[in-house]
């Protein structure tokens, strides 16, 4: 094997006023040919900046190389001129990033942005060109290239456009192709499928790959060889089955400890008063045009569900399978179309907001993202005495039991008088939690509340999740993506898809024995199954 | 990959001001300002009264006879400027300060409120095709030159473009998890509105209002020039080179004193502007760092 991207001593230095000096300190590793290397990490970890140091995308105003080398093919990166690197770029080593949706121009068509890298490199005629680009669409199995070549970014999926991306980064056939977090942002179902396009097209073609992820389910799916970073430093590196199996470094147990296990463990069937119900719960949006041509959107349909004091009920889906609808029907932040929503009985589904107001504090709901969840403006403490005190709450009472659930979470209680962007993203949920608990909920729901949290961190956030469950008896709807998460934390489980559920069932069942064609997709979906089930089969 | 930053833009930052002052735009613009505001407030009561004629002293060249010549009645020019000063900080402030004002109240209202928002808008798409020209010289000849009906005629048609920033604000920030999460926990919406919505109008409230003045200022000008505007017992710097515009090649400092007056405050009043929308834009501050 011949080498295809050295990196030896890497070392990217941060502005001064950052909490460490370098952003990467001494990476060596090397990407050979055919072979996919993937650098593992949480955010923070500099991966990122690895990748961008090495196709020369470095912001150069704050992130600057001071030492080290990055070889292509032997030849130094760091001392070419921004000319050469251009050139390489692209034709030598490419790129694809982890938001399809963003990374395509949305005002041309993608045949054209295909087009473009040969226009741009290679002096060719326009029907060759044209022609060569229908063949990389039949290359990353688009169906009907002629169709796809004339579309716009918008008429075609996430898990489309980045093979779209993939395309365009493959055409010129680059010796190394760094994808950084490329399916990231999309569905398992989509994921699977372009996991097993970058394997299949990097083994025709024995390209390096450079392969940059959090997912360890990932990592065994398609790693050859693995290195694991930790703040900018690279902690282990070996070939995939050594670190998979028997990891050196204490930070590489921990995070493929922190990847929950996709088989359930077993528990004992919820018996608690109903707390929550769904009776054929619709959504339907309709746009009615100027010119009389209206769309209708069915978001949810007939969901009907159950939950009970001390389960926490899962509900599973993809993008646009209609569960965090659910979950605002459920909230009354948006109103439903149709159905009921009981709440200890009473049907709140069109109940007048002045009345609503005043059952709001029964169900809480946690969000996805940290970052936006907190009023920026206000303290922590601030934020969360706001829904007691609505209540009447008086004011020293509110703070007292804030200081209280502050602690609950695992927070110091001076905590309170800080301001949300002096938190991480695990300590912003934890306070998202507090701030839901101080109401004193029967039902709390959590929309993809770990989704955005690295996986170390994730897994403190639901024992959190789990325990308070326990001690206060609540009843939690569990809003995620990631079948991994639900197997730990759900009793039961709804898999939704285009806004129908297609099936219902307790978690061990529905993990054993999956009935709907849907669920099985899903299950088989999910990466690193074999790694963990071999694993699991050894131990 | 989502990155744990630190240091998220807070507006209600301390050192906030400190930032904005650091800038050089806003350092500059603001002593500039500063300095004409002290002009207008203080200078007319050391200088010659500006409307005192003196028909033995007419189109005096700079010099000798006042500090900038004087007029084609003999009035002293340098004490009209100072004095024309007064109107157009006036006309600016108070343009900025009412439609803020009623464009704050009604952007609240129209982003929030649905059922409002269509009645609104479209209350403010009608506005805003007036031409404030024709608006000011309806009004005059309606009501009359007045200072109050230059500065309705300059402010009418300024309240939508601050609606529409509002409501645009509004419509972004509502959707907010933290706003969501106000709801979810009770909270009425006057409090949404003042908690949660309106600190982030703040800043680019600000901003618009310095651009606000700046153009306010010099369409009192161009009314004065026209005659639409301010009363020609009162100096302004529209009159003031309205009339001199008949003696232009013969006694030119007439309308370059004014002229250069005015080119100067709107400079300085944009150059804050500009300042402030850099240092309070989190996303512009970032990248010019």
């Amino acid at each position: 094997m011949t080498g295809v991207l050295e990196i030896e001593g890497l070392t990217v230095s941060l502005p001064a006023a950052s909490d460490r000096e370098f952003a990467i300190k001494d990476v060596t590793f090397n990407v050979e040919e055919s072979e996919i290397v993937c650098i593992v990490g949480e955010s923070g970890s500099g991966k990122s900046v690895t990748a961008f140091s090495v196709m020369g995308l470095l912001d150069r105003r704050s992130l600057v190389p001071v030492a080290g080398a990055i070889r292509l093919q032997d030849r130094d990166l760091l001392k070419l001129g921004d000319r050469e690197l251009r050139r390489l770029r692209g034709e030598r080593m490419s790129m694809i990033f982890q938001e399809p949706m963003t990374a395509l121009n949305p005002v041309m068509r993608v045949g054209e942005q295909i087009a473009e890298m040969h226009e741009i490199h290679s002096g060719m005629s326009k029907p060759r060109r044209n022609e060569r680009v229908l063949r990389a669409l039949e290359d990353v199995r688009l169906p009907e290239p002629d169709r796809i070549f004339s579309s716009y970014p918008h008429q075609l999926s996430g898990g489309q456009r980045q093979r779209i991306m993939i395309a365009m980064a493959l055409l010129l056939e680059p010796v190394l192709l760094i994808a950084d977090e490329p399916t990231t942002a999309l569905d398992v179902t989509t994921q699977a499928k372009i996991l097993s396009l970058i394997k299949d097209l990097q083994s025709s073609r024995g390209m390096g790959v450079m392969f940059i992820t959090h997912d360890f389910g990932v990592v065994a799916e398609i790693a050859n060889r693995v290195v694991v970073m930790q703040n900018g430093l690279v902690v282990e590196q070996g070939p995939v089955e050594e670190v998979l199996q028997s990891p050196k470094h204490p930070y590489t147990r921990l995070l493929i400890d922190a990847v929950p296990s996709i088989e359930p463990p077993d528990k004992p069937a919820p018996s608690g008063k109903v707390a929550l119900e769904t009776e054929r719960l619709n959504k339907v949006y309709s746009s009615a045009g100027w010119v009389g041509r209206s769309s209708t959107v069915k978001a949810a349909q007939d969901v009907s569900l159950t939950l009970r004091r001390g389960e926490t009920l899962g509900i599973v889906g993809e993008s646009g399978s209609g569960k965090s609808t659910v979950a605002r029907c459920i909230m009354r932040l948006i109103d439903p179309t149709s159905g009921a929503v009981l709440i200890d009985g009473v049907d709140i589904a069109d109940m007048r907001q002045n009345r609503l107001r005043h059952l709001r504090h029964q169900i809480q709901i946690v969000f996805q993202d940290p970052y936006r969840s907190l009023n920026p403006r206000r303290s922590v403490g601030k934020s969360i005495v706001e829904g007691p005190m609505n209540f009447g709450v008086p004011e020293d009472e509110a703070w007292r039991r804030a200081k209280d659930l502050i602690e609950v979470v695992g927070l110091s209680a001076d905590s309170l008088d800080r301001y949300p962007h002096q938190f991480s993203g695990g300590q912003r949920q934890r306070i998202c939690i507090a701030r839901a608990l101080v109401m004193e909920p029967i039902i709390l729901i959590a929309d993809e509340a770990v989704s955005a949290l690295d996986v170390s961190v994730q897994s403190q956030v639901l024992d959190l999740l789990d325990s308070i469950r326990r001690n206060f008896q609540l009843a939690v709807l569990f809003i995620t993506h990631d079948l991994r998460v639900a197997a730990q934390i759900c009793d039961r489980i709804i898999v939704m898809q285009n806004g129908r559920v297609v099936e219902t069932g307790s978690t061990s069942a529905l993990f054993s024995d999956p009935k709907a064609p849907y669920t099985r997709e899903l299950l088989a979906a999910a990466p690193g199954r074999a790694w963990q089930a071999g694993s699991r089969a050894e131990n | 990959m989502p990155e744990a930053s630190g240091n998220a833009p807070s507006g209600s930052d301390p050192t906030t001001f400190r930032i904005a002052v650091a800038n050089r735009s806003v350092l500059w613009g603001g002593c500039a300002l500063a300095a004409i505001m002290v002009c207008a407030a203080a200078g007319p009561f050391f200088v010659a009264d500006p409307v005192a004629l003196n028909p033995m002293n007419r189109l005096k060249p700079p010099g000798a006879e006042g500090f900038f010549g004087t007029d084609m009645l003999g009035r002293d020019l340098f004490s009209r400027v100072l004095n024309g000063a007064r109107v157009s900080l006036t006309v600016g402030i108070a343009v900025a300060a009412l439609s803020i004002a009623v464009g704050l109240v009604l952007g609240l209202i129209a982003g929030y409120i649905r059922l409002l928002d269509a009645v609104i808008m479209r209350v403010m798409d009608g506005l805003m095709s007036i031409p404030a020209i024709l608006l000011a010289i309806a009004m005059i000849s309606l009501s009359g030159a007045s200072l109050l009906t230059v500065v309705s005629a300059i402010v009418i048609p300024e309240i939508p473009r601050v609606v529409r920033l509002v409501r645009s604000i509004v419509l972004t920030v509502r959707e907010e998890p933290y706003v969501e999460a106000a709801i979810a926990s009770g909270t009425k919406v006057p409090q949404i509105m003042y908690r949660h919505i309106l600190p982030n109008t703040i800043a680019p409230l600000i901003v618009q209002a310095t651009y606000i003045c700046g153009s306010a200022m010099l369409l009192e000008a161009i009314l004065g020039f026209l005659g639409a505007g301010i009363p020609p017992e009162i100096p302004s710097w529209g009159n003031i080179m309205s009339e001199g515009r008949t003696y232009f090649q013969l006694t030119p400092w007439i309308i370059f004193f004014p002229g250069i007056a005015l080119a100067l405050t709107v400079l300085s009043v944009n150059f804050v502007g500009d300042g402030l929308r850099d240092t309070l834009d989190p996303r512009i501050a970032r990248s010019m760092r």
